[in-house]
């Protein structure tokens, strides 16, 4: 079975500031970008969303075809989007509250500018 | 599936516009639009029309407010096979439109207007719309049925001609349904979908049907209602229709009853705005939704299947839903409507599918959402592999490209566009902030390359060049550090084969390359200063420079300085250059086959120049062109024939973009990955044109290179003014600046004086007497390395010479026109002859010392030739002696006392030969 799984750190000003792709789908030419092109949609839904619950994690909230988008939103508005063909709520919370500290961790590097890319 | 469905729809009477004879498109759209405003007739206008032949089974029929709603289709369409299961598919009415000059013979016109409805069987009322006729057609007399000709008149008496028209049509196609109506009531014919099975009936499955029958009939009987205005009657019906069909188990159509009903409560409701008939028609559509989803027959899933009435109902709960602005449902109904898209058959419902959640998401505001399906109906469309197709891909593309953050600049509109720039001078650290904040939007660069090749191949497939090119360009420009040197070089050819496609000439609002920043405003070389005049003074350039040591004083008027920005005065018909850096950060070698300032006020002309650039590199180059008329210059850009495209390259991109490199927002600095240092921002000046002035130009007489002098040489030379400007000089004063200024002995005032006015090509000889000075300790070394580079600097650096001031000006203008305008005397200007005056060191001397000569008395016959003294010393001192005869005192008796010998020592460092002339003076002094 093939799995894709796109992970994207969004900043406050709605740019991307990190970018992982794991997954063994086929990559196939013109659907190269789709998660991420996904992913910047669902950008429309989030910024309505978050602001109606007081948790940070979001749950599935769009979906296209079989690949499901669960957001996190931090405290600081920086969201955390996930693309995944399957869907394990309990995992996906879990994964997120863990990219949460690291987050936390890298932003408290005094070399880091909040809002700009991560590299890692 | 069809376009554009609303719960409204299933109310709309849907007549095909068909043209009959040669109908010159723009005509044709001219004649639709007038159609158009006629889409809804109330039914108060059309008792006149209509004449009631039996009881009406309309019961209900709301003379007073109800209409008949028209959709008008150009062209048509066959006929749905859904048809009978909704009647509003049916075009119940077709209307002709005949462009009489171009067809003459009106019964030809009307053998093919009856051609044309052969197709559309369902067609009710016909009429063919006759325009322009003709005085013979008028003439003719004879009565052609459902032929109406419209005599030639003005547009409003036309529309007016034409609403009665429709009030007839309106009136006949109620009348039909009325007919339609009463016949359904009684006799009643099977009413089949190509849901139902088409195989052979099974016995049972005949008795089914039958029972089915009457619920069917009382659905499309309440259907009829609907078109015909009557949503009370249609109610009825529909209550009938739903309790039969839920008896029959027939789910499809007690879904389409249900729809039927929600769109009779909201015809009825009109105008009212009642939360309960929402909460209704979303518990309905719900409804509807989950019996269609239930008639879905698992048989025949490969031919036909419900789920586009179950997506197309989707949609319109989801529009309904979306005027009362309940977004978060509506999100949740598209997105369950795309999810459907995976199971539609035909790929043409699919691209309606997304066109329509895409329009939907549009009107939410979501305009990711929007782009996003947008981009699916682009490829949907590039599957189809044919040229409308990838044009319509192109179209949407370049929807897109607002919310993916790709525009070309030419669909920018101009009004933001003016709203960028005005505030640009008022406010512009706000500006920048905001510019800085757009280009923090724009990171999505993977997304961004992907939609603008996208755009590119649905170009290049739809024979667009310039669209391509445009493409081509953006992608070129803000991509090019995350393209390949192959990728490079690709886009660099399909911008040239693009360029071969299109006219020479051709302008894009998209620059390409090269990255174009002003590198300096080079001031007016000090030759050609211009000075302020203050007419009430004999002196009149005094006081217009700062004099003195203080650079500020707080006598002089305050100048407004606006934005830091300085000021730049051009004069007509002079020269100017600017300075610019282009650069090529790509890999392939550019050639700008023609590169000019570009001027948006028109009263300047530039000078085109060509340049070459390799690979990764930049150049400054230097731009000229000559002021035409008097005014302000605004230079925003230059212009650029490149890959055969002229294109504008503003400056004030690529400063955004430097400032964006400089706080790491975008991706790369494109000068400086080609090598370049780093530059102040350099900002555009305020540039003012005068009117022509006069222009002197210098030079010496016998070269202009240094002159030299030995020290304390005394020399004439001259020098030449000429009048290399259009205006006459009518006053001119020469004074000195600079150091050594006692070295010009003097100056032929007179001569110049004698001159003036000086004509436009006159010109005069100044004689100047000038003396080396003397050299001072050190100078000397410096003294042979000087070469004054007079073009950059504005006053001589090198401090030792002296400088002609030449203040000069042409007339004062008219003197009463100075009395009115104190400002508008035209300034004079200033030339600065640097006398590059090159002092060398001469004889020198060394040492002098007096020697005692006691001479005994026995000597003496000859002590006048102390001669050669130190003669031994070849080259390097000659000594030359002399007696002074009178300070000798020689007693032949007692020899001689007083006597010395004065023994100089001067060295000669050059290679010329001196005389010496020895001279008493009264004070023992040395020349």
């Amino acid at each position: 079975m093939t799995t894709t799984a796109c992970f994207i750190i969004v900043s406050r000003n709605d740019i991307p500031i990190y970018e992982a792709e794991v997954g063994s789908a086929a990559k196939r030419e013109d659907a190269a970008q789709l998660p991420q092109f996904i992913l910047q949609a669902a950008l429309d839904i989030v910024q309505d969303l978050a602001w109606t619950t007081s948790a940070m994690f979001l749950k599935a909230i769009d979906k296209f075809n079989d690949l499901v988008v669960s957001v996190y939103v931090t405290a600081d508005h920086i969201r955390f989007m996930l693309l995944l063909d399957s869907r394990s709520d309990d995992g996906i919370k879990s994964f997120f509250q863990e990219v949460h500290e690291l987050y936390i961790k890298s932003l408290l590097n005094p070399l880091y500018l909040p809002g700009s890319r991560i590299t890692s | 599936m069809e376009p554009d469905v609303s719960i409204e729809t299933s109310c709309m009477i849907r007549i095909a516009v068909l043209p009959i004879g040669k109908v010159p498109p723009p005509l044709l759209r001219d004649y639709h639009s007038m159609l158009l405003p006629h889409h809804t007739i109330p039914l108060s206008t059309i008792s006149s029309f209509y004449t009631e032949h039996q009881k009406s089974p309309f019961a209900h029929q709301p003379w007073d407010t109800g209409s008949l709603q028209f959709k008008f289709l150009l062209g048509g369409s066959p006929p749905s096979p859904w048809e009978d299961f909704q009647p509003y598919r049916k075009f119940l009415s077709v209307i002709g439109i005949c462009h009489c000059p171009s067809s003459p013979d009106l019964d030809h016109v009307i053998d093919q207007f009856n051609a044309a409805c052969k197709i559309y069987t369902s067609a009710l009322v016909l009429r063919c719309f006759a325009f322009c006729p003709g005085n013979s057609q008028l003439d003719d007399g004879k009565k052609r049925e459902n032929l109406v000709l419209f005599p030639p008149a003005d547009r409003t008496m036309q529309e007016f001609h034409l609403h009665t028209m429709m009030q007839d049509i309106a009136a006949s196609l109620l009348m039909e349904f009325e007919k339609w109506v009463l016949q359904a009531e009684s006799s009643g014919t099977l009413l089949k979908t190509p849901l139902d099975s088409q195989a052979t009936l099974s016995s049972e499955e005949v008795i089914k049907a039958k029972k089915r029958r009457l619920a069917r009939a009382q659905k499309t009987i309440g259907d009829y209602c609907l078109l015909a205005g009557s949503p009370v009657d249609a109610n009825a019906h529909y209550t009938t229709a739903l309790e039969l069909a839920r008896l029959t188990a027939d789910y499809f159509w007690y879904a389409g009853a249900l729809e039927g009903s929600v769109c009779a409560i909201l015809v009825d409701q009109i105008g009212q705005k009642d939360t309960g008939v929402e909460d209704e028609v979303r518990y309905r559509y719900n409804n509807v939704i989950t019996h269609y989803r239930k008639s879905f027959i698992q048989d025949n899933v490969q031919r036909v299947s419900p789920i586009t009435f179950e997506l197309e109902a989707t949609l319109k709960l989801a529009r309904f839903l979306c005027r009362r602005k309940l977004i978060k449902e509506v999100v949740e109904l598209l997105t369950n409507a795309a999810d459907g898209a995976k199971s539609l058959i035909d790929a043409n419902d699919r691209l309606i599918l997304y066109v329509e959640i895409a329009r939907l998401f549009g009107t939410l505001g979501y305009q990711r959402k929007a782009a996003f399906f947008s981009r699916q109906v682009a490829q949907l469309y590039l599957q189809q592999e044919n040229r409308f197709a990838a044009t319509s891909a192109m179209q949407v593309l370049g929807m897109t490209t607002k919310a993916y953050r790709v525009q070309s600049r030419a669909s920018i509109t101009k009004h933001s566009i003016s709203n960028e720039t005005e505030p640009g001078n008022a406010d512009n650290g706000k500006l920048h902030h905001l510019l800085v904040v757009s280009l923090f939007e724009s990171q999505w660069s993977t997304l961004q390359m992907v939609v603008l090749r996208e755009i590119l191949l649905s170009a290049v497939r739809a024979g667009d060049p310039l669209a391509a090119w445009s493409a081509a360009a953006r992608l070129l420009r803000s991509y090019y550090p995350l393209i390949t040197p192959a990728g490079q070089n690709g886009l660099a050819s399909a911008l040239k084969s693009a360029a071969e496609r299109l006219p020479s000439g051709t302008r894009c609002a998209d620059p390409a390359l090269p990255f174009i920043r002003v590198y300096s405003f080079p001031l007016h070389p000090s030759q050609m200063d211009i000075v302020k005049r203050n007419p009430a003074r004999e002196d009149w350039w005094a006081g217009s420079a700062p004099s003195g040591p203080f650079i500020y004083t707080p006598f002089s008027k305050g100048e407004p300085t606006k934005n830091g920005k300085q000021d730049l005065v051009w004069i007509v018909g002079e020269p100017v250059q600017v300075f610019v850096e282009l650069a090529n950060p790509c890999g392939f070698d550019l050639k700008v086959d023609n590169i000019y300032l570009s001027v948006q006020s028109g009263n300047f002309d530039a000078f085109p120049l060509s340049v070459d650039l390799p690979t990764n590199s930049s150049e400054v180059i230097m731009l000229s062109g000559i002021p035409t008329s008097v005014g302000r210059v605004e230079i925003p850009g230059c212009t650029v024939h490149c890959f055969g495209v002229i294109t504008e390259h503003l400056f004030r991109d690529v400063d955004n973009l430097l400032l964006g490199a400089a706080q790491g927002l975008v991706l790369s600095d494109p000068f400086r990955c080609c090598g370049s240092p780093r530059l102040k921002n350099v900002s555009v000046p305020n540039i003012s044109v005068i009117p022509p002035l006069p222009l002197l130009v210098s030079h010496v007489v016998g070269g202009d290179g240094a002159i030299v002098l030995y020290e304390g040489e005394i020399r004439d030379v001259w020098i030449n003014l000429a009048n290399a400007g259009t205006i006459a000089v009518e006053q001119a004063h020469i004074s000195l600046s600079g150091k050594n200024q006692d070295s010009v002995i003097s100056i032929g005032y007179e001569k110049l004086k004698s001159a003036l006015p000086l004509k436009p090509g006159a010109e005069v000889t100044i004689p100047l007497t000038l003396k080396a000075w003397q050299l001072g300790l050190g100078e000397s070394d410096t003294a042979a390395g000087k070469g004054v580079s007079g073009s950059m600097g504005r006053t001589v650096k090198d401090g030792c010479c002296p400088s002609l001031l030449v203040h000069y000006a042409g007339s004062l203008g008219d003197a009463r026109d100075l009395e009115k305008n104190k400002t508008s005397v035209p300034p004079g200007r200033r030339l600065i002859v640097p006398l590059q005056i090159c002092v060398l060191q001469g004889l020198s001397f060394v040492k002098a010392r007096l020697l005692s000569m006691e001479i005994p008395a026995y000597v003496g016959e000859s002590p006048s030739n102390p001669a050669n003294v130190d003669g031994n010393h070849s080259n390097k001192a000659v000594g030359y002696g002399s007696k002074i005869e009178r300070l000798v005192k020689i007693d032949p008796f007692r020899g001689s006392w007083g006597l010395r010998f004065l023994e100089l020592e001067m060295s000669n460092p050059t290679d010329m030969v001196f005389e010496c002339y020895m001279q008493r003076c009264s004070r023992t002094e040395l020349c």
